[in-house]
């Protein structure tokens, strides 16, 4: 019993999002009786769903101690080659894959342009979100496009009760941490994002990591834009717009520091949670949907205080280890 | 940084070969002492000629007055916004928020103007309402330990939800004629509202160049820790330049306003990639420190150019979006080669 309960309080420590999430969760389901029933917290996985993939994305390129901007841009982009691939009726299989390579190439070009020129992340990915966007915008038409039934198949179909999309969340959730506890180049990674200049001095590939981080979170928001499209079963030309506020505050509120180098995958995918309950509250309370700018900027803004707040009390609990 | 001390030569010169003989500019050209500072700030003129002389061919209709005129008061609101962009990149930071304060500024603004009829008044609103969220912006962004850019995002969405929300979604309009008329026309042909950016830019300069709180911004845009050493208030002036950002988002708001006959939250939005490119197409560093509102003015010409040039051509919307931001992605680039390159000699 002991151990179970030191257990508790380890979690605890280390993911002090969790009794927020559970709180947030009660408090709604006294709110409002329709929220606490399974059908609406089936409902709020699977919108969360995207929102975990390319949280997970992201959390691997700020671990890196950068930013990227592009995520939505990224959904879109591959949400219209979905449509262009679709209207050709290629088989689910080939379309699926030419998502993924183009989140691959979407992400190697920002990875590319990170890592071999001087200019900041948050300026390159400015630039590429304004590239992507209107790339797909090209292949579009700016039209909304419905798509075919076996391209549809990810957001309905579902194994063992469980959602395709929520199946396909946590399966990246436990890569992310798999790569990221248990491989080199998640090391590698949380070396180069807390001191980049040591990490060139000890030889490791730096910017083969940083491009290795931008190209993961590019095929994962492709990923993401596939789960998202499936569930609505068309492209929109408002796909993925204002969605790089959204992610990146998963990715803060869960914990991961945005100057690189520390972070939790875990934590992210309860900051996607956590963001995603909050959504659908909203929605339950009737706000109206810009209620929901003002809510996840307001938790960006708290969430980054804080982060910084916690550095601050340690640096000052240190100093005076360090003068003696 | 004085190149002149820096080359080969000037370390190894006594036992130094004869220079080989090269067209090398006038000496007062070469070292940085004599030179004016205005010529550096103009060191992406040239670029701009060549894109003016390209188009030109390409097109019909470039350089006839009717179409400069065109260019620049279409330019107007960017340039306004970058004004204060420019002096937030000159401390090393950045301000995602623009394009939001042009709205909520602009919202501001029309709601006052319809609801008393005076045109002063509502100008008055808007600029208080946005130098208040910029100074609110700024005093966040500097006095606690965060990064400057997630609280810039974050007010991103906090303001333009807030202003969304308070003006229902809706364009505040209409606006009296003679306010319209201050984007269509003015003295010479040129409207107003080009005229107000020029006044404004030649008073931002003068401040930057001249004033102790211009030297203040550039002093902690160089190097945070000698600014602080050398007694400056480095949080006040982080505060301080984007309050002054949040004024400046404010009065281009109410100019697109005009432009636009009446205000909504979301017109600022698609903003602000060219405000931050424009600063960054003059040749501003985007690590702080270097740069001017010649520059800036220089970089929004350019960039003015670039979407008039892309007009005429017939280029839709969405390929004009691929193209401006390569071209600012390359401007950017430029400058982080160059200070690479400064750091390996």
């Amino acid at each position: 019993m002991r151990s179970a309960s030191q257990w508790c309080a380890r979690a605890l420590r280390r993911q002090p999002l969790l009794p927020v999430w559970l709180v947030l969760v009660l408090a709604l389901s006294g709110l409002y009786g329709e929220f606490g029933t399974v059908a609406n917290f089936r409902n709020i996985a699977i919108q969360a769903s995207p929102l975990i993939i390319a949280a997970v994305g992201a959390t691997f390129v700020i671990m890196t101690a950068g930013i990227d901007l592009s995520v939505g841009s990224m959904l879109f982009l591959a949400a219209a080659i979905e449509s262009s691939w679709a209207l050709a009726s290629a088989p689910a299989g080939v379309v699926f894959a030419a998502i993924a390579a183009t989140g691959l190439l979407m992400g190697l070009v920002n990875g590319v342009a990170v890592a071999l020129t001087r200019v900041p992340a948050l300026i390159v990915t400015l630039a590429s979100m304004q590239v992507f966007r209107g790339a797909g915008g090209h292949i579009t038409g700016q039209q909304n496009i419905d798509l075919p039934a076996h391209l549809r198949g990810i957001g309905t179909s579902s194994l063992l009760g469980v959602p395709a999309p929520v199946l396909l969340a946590a399966a990246t959730a436990l890569g992310g941490v798999l790569v990221f506890g248990r491989t080199v180049f998640g090391r590698y990674l949380q070396a180069v994002g807390s001191n980049r200049a040591a990490a060139l001095n000890a030889g490791l590939p730096v910017r083969a990591v940083t491009i290795g981080a931008y190209a993961l979170a590019g095929v994962l928001a492709a990923l993401a834009s596939l789960t998202q499209t499936a569930r609505l079963g068309a492209v929109q030309p408002s796909i993925g717009d204002g969605y790089e506020l959204t992610v990146i505050t998963a990715v803060v509120l869960g914990g991961t520091s945005l100057f690189g180098g520390r972070g939790s995958i875990t934590g992210t995918v309860l900051g996607a949670l956590v963001l995603t309950t909050a959504q659908t509250g909203l929605v339950f309370s009737g706000a109206s949907p810009y209620v929901f700018d003002i809510v996840r900027g307001g938790i960006l803004l708290v969430a980054v205080i804080a982060a910084g707040t916690r550095w601050r009390t340690l640096a000052q609990a240190l100093r005076p280890a360090a003068v003696s | 940084m004085p190149e002149s001390v820096r080359g080969e030569g000037a370390v190894k010169a006594p036992s130094a070969a004869p220079p080989t003989r090269s067209i090398k500019p006038a000496s007062w050209l070469r070292d940085t002492a004599r030179r004016p500072g205005w010529l550096g700030d103009l060191s992406m003129l040239p670029a701009l000629v060549v894109l003016i002389a390209v188009l030109s061919v390409l097109t019909e209709g470039v350089l006839t007055p009717s179409n400069i005129i065109n260019v620049c008061s279409q330019s107007a609101v960017v340039a306004i916004a970058a004004i204060g962009a420019t002096f937030v990149i000159l401390t090393g930071g950045i301000d995602l928020s623009t394009g939001s304060v042009i709205g909520a500024g602009g919202v501001t603004a029309a709601w006052v103007i319809t609801s008393t009829g005076s045109v002063l008044a509502g100008a008055a609103a808007g600029i208080l309402a946005g130098t208040a969220i910029g100074l609110v912006v700024g005093t966040v962004a500097a006095k606690l330990p965060v990064v400057p850019f997630a609280v810039t995002l974050a007010a991103l969405y906090v303001v333009s939800g807030a202003t969304t929300l308070l003006s229902h979604g809706k364009t505040i309009a209409p606006v009296p004629a003679g306010f319209i008329e201050f984007s269509i026309d003015g003295p010479g042909g040129v409207p107003y509202s080009v005229w107000l950016a020029v006044v404004l830019y030649a008073v931002a300069q003068t401040v930057l160049t001249r004033t102790a709180w211009g030297r203040r911004v550039l002093h902690v845009g160089a190097n945070v820790e000698v600014a602080r050493i050398s007694g400056v208030h480095v949080a006040r002036t982080k505060a301080s330049v984007y309050a002054v950002a949040g004024l400046f988002s404010a009065i281009a708001g109410i100019v697109l306003t005009s432009g636009l006959a009446g205000a909504s939250a979301s017109m600022g939005g698609p903003l602000l990639l060219n405000i931050v490119g424009a600063v960054v197409l003059g040749g501003t560093s985007l690590f702080g420190g270097r740069g001017s509102l010649l520059r800036t003015a220089v970089g929004v010409l350019f960039l003015g150019f670039v979407s008039n040039g892309m007009s005429l051509l017939g280029l839709a919307s969405f390929d004009q979006q691929i193209i401006t931001g390569a071209v600012i992605f390359i401007a950017a680039s430029v400058d982080g080669i160059g200070r690479w390159s400064r750091r390996r000699s």
